[in-house]
C-alpha cells in the first residue's frame, strides 16, 4: 500500500470514524484512500469549518476530533481553528497536505510553511519525512492530543511520501492511561486549609470535563457542600439548578459568585487557569483568600496566582483524596445563598420585542438535559452563559481562550455528527453568523437537523456595548444595518428559516427549535441597544460590577 | 506523570537571568519550537549553545534567559513540550530539575 493509504488504515486503528475536511492537490492521494475506509468524511465548505466540526465532535464526546485540508491555503485556514483548540484545550488531529518533499523550501505552489507556523498553536506538531513513520506519528499525534491536558496536534504529510510505497502496518492502540499518585504533602496542606476554612468557595473551570471527572467533582461537592463558581468553560460541572451553584464569575458573571469569590478565605480552583475576563483585576482577585490549585498542567500551578497548596495531576484521580471534613459552614452558605437571591436576573423588559436573555431561559426550560447549545461570540455567548441552564458541561460548547467569530455552525455540524438524535443548537448573532455561514450547505448536503437560533441586531452588539460605555459612545466600524435578509439567505442554502420580531411569536419558536425534524434557521429581530449586565469594566476588580441602568 | 523536583520552594525572579540546560530530541520544528515558547512566554535569550549530542540523542543546549516572570513557570512549559527530554533550571545558586510532563514525541 501507498502512505495515504497506511494513513487512512492508522486513522481507523484510532477509532477514528467521522473526518471533516476539504480536498485539494497535496491531499489527493489521502483522499483517494478515503473513498476505500469506512470512515465517514464530511466535506465543509471552508476548511476553517472543518476544523471547528472537529472540535464539536471532540468537545461534546472526548473523543480526539479530525480535520483535513490541502497545502498552502488550506491549512492556513485551519489554522484559527486550531489555536482554539489549544486555548480551550481540545483534542483534535489536524491533518494537512503539503508538497512534495523536494520542493519543500523552493516556494512551490501551494506551498506555506505550515509546521513553521503551527508551532505556538499546537501542542505539538509532526512533519512526515519518511513513510515508514506514518504509523509512529499517527500514534504519537493521538496519544500528546488526548493525554494530559488535551490540545492539538497537526501532522503534516507531503505529497511524495503520501504516494511511497510501504510495508508497514498501524500500530496498536494503547488504551491504558495511569492514574495520578498525590503528594502527600501537598494533600495534608490541602485538607488543614480546607478543615481551618470559615468561607470557602471552589472555582471549577474546563479542566472539569477534560478529565471526564464531573461525577468526582459532584461527590466532592456533595460531600463537603461548598458554595461553587464556574468559569465560561467550566458551566454545567454542577448543574445550573443546584442549591449551592452561585453562577458564572467574572467579567459578565453573577454578582453572586463574584461576591463570594471576593468574601471567600479559601478558594479551591479545580481545572481553572486564573483567565483574565474570570478574575478580573488579578492582584485583588479573591483578596484575602488561601488557594488550592488542582490542575493537570503544572504548568498553570503559580502561573498567575501562587497558590497556598498546589495538586497537580488528572482532577479525575486527585480530587477524590481531597474530600475532607469542613468546618460548620451553615452561615457562609446562608450568605451565598443570600446573594444569589439578591442578584436574581431579571427578565422584565419592558417591551413587546424579544428580549435574549428571557428566550434562552425559556427554552432552556422547555429543552431536555441532552440538547447541545453552539454559541458563537459576543452578547448572545454571554447571555446563554448567564441564562441557559445547563445540567453537563458538554452540553455548552463555546469558544473561551481565543473567542472566535464563526465557531458556533461548525462546531454544531460536528456536535450533530457524534449525536445524531439530539437537538443541536447554534446561537449565533448577525456577526458571527456571517462569518462560517457557508456552512449552511453542509447542513443541507447532510441533511443534519442542525438549528441556527440567529438573534439579529443590526450591529456588533458587544463591540457597540463597549463602545458606549468605554469609549463616549463613539461608534467605530459597528453598524450592520446592511444584512441580508438572512432568513432568505438560508433558504438558498435549502435550509427552512423563519423570521420574528415580537415576544408573542417566542413560545411556537421555540417549539420549532426544539421538535422540527430538519435543519432549521430561526431568525430573530432583537433591539440594537440591549446591553450585556452586569460587568466588570476592563482592568477593575470583580467587586466592582455595573449594573444595568433601571431606565433599561 | 509529574515528577518535579523542587530544590527550593519558589525561585523568582530577584535575578532576571536564569540558566536553563535541556536535552531536546532533534525533530522538525524542534529548536523553533522551544525558542518559540521561550519569547512567547516573555524572556529574552541572552546566550544560548547547541549540541548535537549522540548520549541525549538529540540536541544538548545550554541557554541563558532575561525576563522579569517566574522562571520555574518557563521551565514547566518547556517542560510540557512532547520532544523536551529534560529540563534544568540554575539561578544564583539555585537549582530546579524539571522532568518532562509531556507524552514524549
Amino acid at each position: 500500500m501507498n502512505g495515504a493509504q497506511l494513513l487512512i488504515k492508522c486513522l481507523e486503528a484510532e477509532g477514528v470514524r467521522h473526518i471533516w475536511g476539504y480536498p485539494g492537490g497535496a491531499i489527493m492521494p489521502t483522499y483517494d484512500a478515503l473513498l476505500d475506509s469506512s470512515i465517514q468524511h464530511y466535506l465543509t465548505r471552508h476548511e476553517q469549518g472543518a476544523g471547528f466540526a472537529a472540535q464539536g465532535y471532540a468537545r461534546t464526546t472526548g473523543e480526539v476530533g479530525v480535520c483535513m485540508a490541502t497545502s498552502g491555503p488550506g491549512a492556513t485556514n485551519l489554522l484559527t481553528a486550531i489555536a482554539d483548540a489549544q486555548m480551550d484545550s481540545v483534542p483534535i488531529v489536524a491533518i494537512t497536505g503539503q508538497v512534495p518533499t523536494n520542493l519543500i523550501g523552493t516556494d512551490g505552489f501551494q506551498e506555506a510553511d505550515v509546521l513553521g507556523l503551527s508551532l505556538p498553536i499546537c501542542k505539538h506538531s509532526f512533519l512526515i519525512e519518511h513513510v515508514d513513520d506514518i504509523p509512529s506519528t499517527v500514534r504519537q499525534a493521538f496519544a500528546i492530543a488526548s493525554q494530559g491536558r488535551p490540545g492539538p496536534v497537526l501532522i503534516d504529510f507531503p505529497k511524495d511520501v503520501s504516494l511511497a510505497e510501504t510495508e508497514r502496518t498501524p500500530l496498536t492502540r494503547d488504551l491504558s492511561v495511569d492514574g495520578d499518585s498525590v503528594e502527600s504533602t501537598a494533600l495534608a496542606a490541602a485538607r488543614e486549609l480546607m478543615a481551618t476554612s470559615q468561607q470557602p468557595v471552589v472555582y471549577a473551570g474546563g479542566g472539569v470535563s477534560k478529565s471526564d471527572a464531573v461525577d468526582e467533582f459532584r461527590a466532592f461537592i456533595e460531600q463537603t457542600r461548598i458554595p461553587v463558581v464556574h468559569t465560561l468553560q467550566g458551566i454545567g460541572g454542577l448543574p445550573g439548578d443546584h442549591e449551592l451553584f452561585l453562577g458564572m464569575l467574572g467579567m459578565h458573571g453573577n454578582e453572586a459568585a463574584n461576591h463570594a469569590v471576593q468574601h471567600c478565605d479559601l478558594l479551591i480552583a479545580i481545572g481553572a487557569r486564573f483567565d483574565d475576563r474570570a478574575t478580573g483585576k488579578l492582584a485583588e482577585f479573591a483578596p484575602q483568600a488561601a488557594v488550592i490549585h488542582l490542575d493537570i498542567d503544572p504548568a498553570e500551578l503559580g502561573k498567575l496566582r501562587t497558590p497556598t497548596a498546589s495538586i497537580p495531576g488528572d482532577i479525575k484521580s486527585t480530587l477524590p483524596h481531597l474530600s475532607t471534613e469542613t468546618n460548620n459552614l451553615d452561615a457562609w452558605r446562608a450568605q451565598c445563598a443570600s446573594w444569589k437571591s439578591q442578584f436574581q436576573w431579571r427578565y422584565d423588559a419592558p417591551s413587546d420585542r424579544i428580549f435574549v436573555p428571557e428566550f434562552l431561559k425559556t427554552l432552556s426550560e422547555a429543552a431536555d438535559e441532552n440538547t447541545v447549545i453552539c454559541c458563537d461570540v459576543g452578547q448572545h455567548q454571554m447571555w446563554v452563559a448567564q441564562h441557559y441552564r445547563f445540567q453537563h458541561p458538554r452540553q455548552h460548547l463555546t469558544s473561551g481562550g481565543l473567542g472566535t467569530m464563526g465557531f458556533g455552525l461548525p462546531a454544531a455540524l460536528g456536535a450533530q455528527c457524534a449525536y445524531p438524535d439530539r437537538t443541536v443548537i447554534n446561537v449565533s448573532g448577525d456577526g458571527s453568523i456571517m462569518m462560517n455561514i457557508q456552512e449552511l450547505a453542509t447542513v443541507k448536503r447532510y441533511q443534519l437537523p442542525v438549528k441556527v437560533l440567529l438573534f439579529n441586531n443590526s450591529v456588533l452588539g458587544m463591540v457597540r456595548q463597549w463602545q458606549e460605555l468605554f469609549f463616549d459612545n463613539r461608534e467605530s466600524e459597528i453598524d450592520l444595518s446592511d444584512n441580508p435578509d438572512f432568513a432568505k439567505v438560508a433558504e438558498a442554502f435549502g435550509v427552512p428559516a423563519v423570521t420574528i420580531a415580537s415576544k408573542s411569536e417566542m413560545p411556537a419558536a421555540i417549539d420549532r427549535l426544539l421538535y422540527d425534524d430538519g435543519p432549521l434557521l430561526m431568525h430573530v429581530l432583537v433591539d440594537r441597544t440591549t446591553n450585556v449586565w452586569p460587568l466588570v469594566p476592563p482592568g477593575a476588580n470583580n467587586s466592582n460590577m455595573m449594573q444595568q441602568p433601571e431606565t433599561t | 506523570m509529574n515528577n518535579q523536583i523542587f530544590k527550593k520552594d519558589q525561585i523568582m525572579n530577584e535575578n532576571p537571568f536564569a540558566w536553563f540546560s535541556i536535552n531536546l530530541s532533534n525533530q522538525a520544528g524542534s529548536l523553533e519550537r522551544l525558542l518559540g515558547r521561550i519569547r512567547r512566554r516573555g524572556f529574552q535569550l541572552e546566550n544560548m549553545m547547541v549540541t548535537n549530542s549522540s548520549i541525549v540523542d538529540g540536541y544538548r543546549i545550554e541557554i541563558r534567559v532575561h525576563g522579569n516572570r517566574s522562571f520555574k513557570t518557563l521551565a514547566k512549559h518547556i517542560a510540557n513540550m512532547s520532544d523536551v527530554l529534560m529540563v534544568s533550571l540554575h539561578v544564583a545558586e539555585s537549582s530546579y530539575d524539571c522532568q518532562p510532563n509531556a507524552v514524549p514525541a
